[in-house]
């Protein structure tokens, strides 16, 4: 019953979109772009319907298991350690603004902060936030006093020392948390969000110190630095899982479903794209062109 | 007469060694440089930010408030949404801070949702679809690689769906698909991380030369004590890593 009801909804907003495409044409307007692929957007409504319905049936109680991801189940070894020594643990999760592209990352980071404090409240750990993110500062210490009071350790919370915004200049931001890293001679620096050159600055911080390293993001330039030189590093969409994983939300978990219908759907194109190259193209029109097909409107 | 230009090289200059001193160890000099730096950016942050609400929003409504109202009076949505930040000093109202942030994370995400589609999805797939068969044996090697490789990293990256196998039983077919592709994919990955990582590498060490190259020009002599002043505390970095 559930599933028949999520199909009609996905069905409504399909229709929805059928609707307003036939005003926009009636009315020559031009709804989509001439210059991206119609089957971009046909995959954008697929991803989000397929995560739609995953989170439903996750509401109706069922789970979705995610395969283990070392990086993450590190983090609470990494807590544990800088307990036995005495040292605060560091994390980061980027510069800049969180209204950009970006955005995905910096909320898989924050996921992962929340995870974070928990674990120091369970442990008693003192945990230190940098931050190159201003429109974040209220979430993190609000994340952050959460994991400390869900943990019965509200006495370890401190606002000035717990989560300290920075700048959200690049290098100005690195330098800031290089020196913290070395001064506060921190023993775990988990670093996890969109980052850019200032990740191997980070990375050798930590390494001067001696920390346990945890490190990862979805950059792919970033990701060879982090692979290198951290204990466990999240390659990649790894990051996104972790965030999911962090939450320890049913829904937010089935999310992660939801994706992997779209690398399945990736690897049928891919395969089937092939596979049409051995037919003869019609016309001239291969499978490719179907895939770059731009549906103009108006 | 000393210039400006001459004090700005040299501090320029004298910044760089500060920055680098840090490689020996933590000093006054790394401090100085640092709280300049981030005290510098922060201010400039606020000066663009501020200039920015003027530009756009206040200016307008005051000098031309009918135009304003009339054209721009959506900009009073972010303005609102900027204000309602600070109730987060508020031990009554500071939950209104979280739809300031929440309307922010919507935005970015998307925007991420307009482009990924195509870039990551379909431009990927079509640069994909490649002939594994054909005359020239390099290019069809390539192909081969580059296919094997993309559908391995595609796998590896499935996180809630995968074959497993059980104890003393034979693995299945689908089994060892799974994680030859896996395999593929993780090794392929790091072969690409390699070059990206030698590839950056090389980019820095572009930079570093093209900051000497600045100090040349102006001033040969603070160059040349700069150049020497940032080998020394990397060879004492280096003795004091040893």
């Amino acid at each position: 019953m559930k599933t028949f009801r999520s199909v009609l909804i996905v069905s409504l907003i399909l229709l929805a979109i059928g609707v307003v495409s036939a005003v926009s044409w009636f009315l020559r307007v031009q709804l989509y772009t001439t210059r991206a692929p119609f089957s971009a957007f046909i995959m954008l409504v697929v991803l989000l319907a397929a995560g739609y319905i995953f989170m439903m049936e996750a509401r109706g109680g069922k789970l979705f298991p995610v395969r283990k991801i070392r990086a993450f189940d590190a983090i609470e070894e990494a807590v544990a350690r800088s307990v036995e020594m005495g040292r605060p643990v560091h994390m980061t999760f980027g510069f800049g603004t969180i209204s950009s592209a970006m955005a995905p990352q910096f909320i898989a980071g924050l996921g992962v902060l929340s995870h974070i404090a928990r674990l120091c409240g369970k442990y008693g750990a003192k945990l230190i936030t940098t931050l190159g993110v201003p429109e974040a500062i209220a979430t993190a210490e609000e994340i952050v006093r959460e994991g400390y009071y869900s943990a019965g350790r509200p006495e370890l919370y401190d606002t000035t020392y717990n989560v300290r915004y920075l700048t959200d200049q690049q290098f100005a931001y690195a330098s800031a948390v290089q020196a913290t890293i070395f001064r506060e001679n921190v023993g775990a620096n988990i670093v996890v969000g969109p980052f850019y050159a200032e990740s191997l600055i980070f990375m050798e911080a930590g390494n001067m110190v001696n920390a346990f390293q945890i490190a990862g993001t979805a950059r792919e330039t970033q990701i060879p630095f982090f692979v290198l030189v951290a204990d466990y590093s999240f390659i990649g969409e790894e990051i996104f899982a972790a965030g999911a994983l962090a939450s320890g939300d049913k829904e937010t978990l089935a999310s992660i479903r939801g994706q992997d219908v779209g690398k399945f759907l990736a690897i049928v194109l891919i395969i089937m794209g092939i596979l049409a190259l051995l037919l003869p193209g019609l016309k001239g029109f291969t499978f490719v062109d179907i895939l770059n097909w731009v549906w103009k409107v108006g | 007469m000393i210039g400006w230009d001459v004090i700005g090289a040299w501090l320029c200059a004298a910044m760089v060694v500060w920055i680098y001193s840090f490689v020996y160890r933590d000093n006054v000099f790394y401090k100085i440089a640092e709280h300049m730096f981030v005290g510098t950016a922060a201010g400039y942050s606020i000066a663009l930010a501020l200039d920015s609400l003027n530009r756009v929003l206040v200016s307008p409504a005051v000098r031309s408030p009918h135009t304003f109202w009339s054209a721009s009076w959506h900009y009073v949505i972010p303005a609102i949404l900027g204000v309602l930040m600070f109730t987060k000093y508020s031990k009554k109202y500071y939950w209104l801070a979280r739809y300031a942030v929440a309307v922010n994370i919507a935005v970015g995400s998307g925007l991420a949702l307009r482009t990924v589609p195509i870039a990551n999805i379909v431009r990927q797939i079509t640069a994909t679809i490649v002939p594994l068969w054909g005359s020239d044996p390099v290019k069809t090697l390539n192909n081969w690689i580059l296919v094997l490789i993309t559908l391995g990293g595609l796998t590896y990256f499935i996180f809630t769906t995968f074959p497993k196998k059980a104890e003393g039983v034979k693995p299945s077919l689908t089994y060892l698909v799974y994680r030859g592709l896996y395999y593929i994919g993780i090794y392929g990955m790091m072969v690409g991380f390699g070059a990206l990582f030698a590839n950056t590498i090389m980019t820095r060490v572009g930079f570093l030369i093209s900051v000497y190259l600045i100090y040349i020009q102006p001033q040969a002599l603070a160059s040349a004590i700069a150049a020497v002043l940032t080998a020394a505390a990397i060879i004492l970095g280096i003795l004091r890593k040893r």
